[in-house]
């Protein structure tokens, strides 16, 4: 079932010359994982901010089951409808990684515990005294775990991952990608997962190649 | 719900943060508290003063709207020399009239002083001052000869004429010789100018309170051998009517310093036996002169009104109402320079106040700009995060203000009577409306600091704050 549509979207960062993203067009089915690859400065991450809602097109349209998420409510969109795992965390780093997942979820007006919370972060490799830990006082790699816990605990219909594993190990990120996996598999999310990762591409049920703000599919 | 528990977690996350804010935000409302207290007493002294003291307003001639009505007329003379002549005179008002103007609402007292001239054929006369020089006259000592010599006239006419009507004339005639002195009735002591200035002071016994009591001069006293308890007796100025005698008794002695100074030019006046106005009045003796009468006002503020009152009553066109606010103002200056200075340190600690968390919300708004990027990713709504913002201010002004009222009660009561003269005026405490201006500050201080933050909530797309930071 297609979940999210790409319609002819560009995007031009504000102050730049040219276009980021240039006529992008392809859609995103439930039960499914996608992985997107292109090298560095693609656009890709530009590409899952606008997936997230994060801004809207410079042209062209995201259309969330059938509706063009410019003309919803995009706090809800981000609150209800997506997760996502920035390549940079995206974390409060004054708040413990338990508080910022109890956060998120609250704020998509759902209630979580802490003992829920705990059973999630163990998932990703996070032990319990690290959950009541400071996000600052966090490695790289833990930092990115929360953030993985936190897009994974709101349930949202769709998960998008920027570099999820950019900081993990091999054991670890192949933890990460049974749980997105499975999440698409089994939970039928659909997962969109940029990454380098040759490993972690090989999850994917489809591929896309970002190239000069450009886009290209590789089904498996 | 959430936003609240956030808002107040939030709080103890950037402690850093949050202490200086803390600090400053008590320190600025604890200096306005104190301030605007110190304000609110210092009005509240002066209106007190106003209570307590009133204003001094007297009837004054106004001489400016007699020359403009009636300009003095010029002749030349035959030698070239110019004579003014102005034509014009009119009756002051009497007890009578004064005790009517001070039936007033406006009038807290009246006070009066008045004077008669007395006879005695048991006393001996202490002042001669026609026979000190040729300078030294006292008109009101004259027989109608001496007047009329003494104006160079040789009718009644011309005579009364001078002297401001047939009547006045009539009282000239009236007049008995060689008075022992006057009888002066008063109902305040400090209308008595020279004892106000000590110019004669109470040397044995007390000051007259109740009916027939006097105090004579040490000279008079001496020269009629008079001490305290002893009584004298005196008649009025009018040959025809004041027939019978009055007794006095003496109660104090005064010493008279002021005599001595001016002596050599107007004459002394070691016969002035004070009494109480009332047993001045109640001699039942004729031409009793009011030499002084005072109006205290209520309040600076109702001179205007009264003066109307006033002249609905009838009051003379040529005279006005004159308020001598100087005693007044020089007593209430030193609270309007405190209440002034109270005012400037209220406005200077809130803006500086105010300035200083703007300054700190504003080099905050890096590391917020980052949080509320993160918190609209998630899809909380801007309104949301700006309450939150504003909670966790509110939160923090709510601890200051409680603070710096604890303070201020503490700091109060020491600063007011240090700094207001009189503290026994007002009951020194916190004003209640130095806490509702704390308050409101407060209110403001955590709109004013939260409005960087909120102002960048409400301008940039997630997308902008986050990838700027990254
Ligand atoms: N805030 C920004 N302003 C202007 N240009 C930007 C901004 N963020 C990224 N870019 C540019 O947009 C292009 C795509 O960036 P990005 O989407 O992060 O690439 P990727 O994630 O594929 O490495 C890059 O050339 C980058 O320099
Ligand atoms: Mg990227």
């Amino acid at each position: 079932m297609e979940l999210l549509r790409l319609d002819q979207v560009s995007y031009c960062y504000e102050k730049a010359e040219k276009n980021v993203l240039n006529n992008i067009t392809c859609s995103f089915e439930s039960g499914r994982l996608y992985c997107i690859k292109g090298s560095s400065g693609a656009g890709k991450s530009t590409l899952l901010s606008l997936i997230a809602g994060l801004d809207v097109p410079t042209s062209g349209n995201i259309f969330y089951e059938g509706t063009d998420i410019t003309k919803m409510n995009r706090d809800d969109y981000r609150a209800g409808k997506i997760g996502v795992i920035f390549q940079s965390y995206n974390l409060l780093q004054n708040a413990t990684a338990a508080e910022n997942i109890m956060l998120s979820v609250n704020i998509s007006g759902k209630r979580i515990g802490i003992d829920e919370v705990c059973i999630l972060l163990s998932q990703v490799g996070i032990e319990q005294e690290k959950a009541k830990r400071k996000v600052l006082k966090l490695s790289g790699g833990e930092q990115q775990r929360v953030a993985i816990a936190r897009a994974i605990a709101g349930g949202t219909p769709i998960l998008a991952a920027d570099e999820p594993t950019g900081n993990l190990d091999a054991e670890n990120e192949t933890a990460v990608m049974d749980i997105f996996k499975k999440l698409a598999h089994d939970m039928g999310k659909c997962v969109i997962v940029v990454t380098h990762s040759q490993n972690a591409a090989s999850y994917a049920d489809e591929i896309l190649y970002l190239k000069d703000g450009g886009l290209a599919h590789e089904n498996k | 719900m959430y936003i609240l528990k956030n808002a107040l977690k939030n709080l103890i996350r950037n402690k850093g943060r949050n202490a200086a804010i803390l600090i400053i935000a008590t320190l600025t409302l604890t200096v306005v508290t104190v301030s605007f207290s110190i304000q609110t007493l210092s009005s509240l002294a002066i209106s007190h003063y106003k209570d307590s003291f009133g204003v001094q307003a007297t009837l004054e001639t106004n001489w400016e709207k007699i020359d403009k009505e009636h300009p003095p007329e010029q002749t030349v003379n035959e030698d070239g020399s110019i004579t003014m002549e102005q034509n014009f005179g009119f009756i002051m008002p009497d007890a009578e009239e004064y005790a009517n103007y001070a039936d007033s609402q406006y009038v807290k007292q009246a006070l009066y002083q008045a004077s008669c001239a007395i006879y005695s054929d048991s006393l001996k006369q202490v002042d001669d001052n026609l026979q000190q020089g040729e300078e030294i006259i006292d008109l009101g000592d004259m027989t109608k000869d001496e007047l009329m010599k003494f104006y160079m006239v040789s009718t009644d006419e011309e005579l009364a004429e001078i002297l401001g009507g047939r009547e006045e004339l009539e009282k000239v005639i009236d007049t008995k010789a060689n008075s022992v002195g006057s009888l002066i009735g008063f109902t305040d002591l400090p209308l008595l100018n020279e004892f106000a200035a000590q110019q004669r002071k109470l040397e044995q016994g007390i000051f007259p309170q109740n009916l027939n009591e006097c105090i004579v001069s040490n000279v008079f006293a001496e020269k009629n051998d008079l001490k305290p308890g002893d009584t004298i007796s005196v008649s009025g100025p009018s040959k025809s009517l004041d027939k019978k005698e009055v007794t006095l008794t003496v109660v104090g002695i005064y010493g008279d310093y002021f005599n001595e100074a001016t002596a050599a030019t107007f004459g002394t006046s070691y016969g002035d036996i004070f009494t109480t106005y009332d047993t001045l009045m109640n001699t039942g003796f004729h031409y009793i002169d009011l030499t002084d009468a005072v109006f205290i006002l209520k309040d600076a503020d109702s001179v205007g009104a009264f003066e109307q009152e006033l002249r609905a009553k009838g009051l003379n066109k040529y005279l006005s109402l004159v308020c001598s606010t100087e005693e007044y103002e020089n007593n209430t200056k030193p609270l309007k320079n405190l209440s002034h200075i109270a005012e400037i340190f209220t406005i200077l600690a809130s803006t500086i106040g105010t300035a200083v968390l703007l300054f700190i919300s504003f080099i905050n708004v890096r590391e917020r700009k980052y949080e509320i990027g993160v918190l609209r990713s998630m899809g909380m709504k801007k309104s949301n995060i700006a309450k939150g913002m504003i909670c966790e201010l509110l939160v923090m002004m709510l601890a200051a203000f409680a603070v710096s009222v604890l303070i201020g009660f503490v700091l109060v009561k020491p600063v007011a009577s240090t700094l207001l003269d009189d503290p026994a005026n007002v009951t020194i405490s916190l004003p209640a409306i130095s806490i509702a201006f704390s308050a409101g500050l407060a209110f403001a201080l955590s709109i004013v600091s939260s409005s960087c933050a909120v102002l960048v909530v409400m301008r940039h797309e997630p997308m902008k704050i986050l990838s700027e930071r990254n």
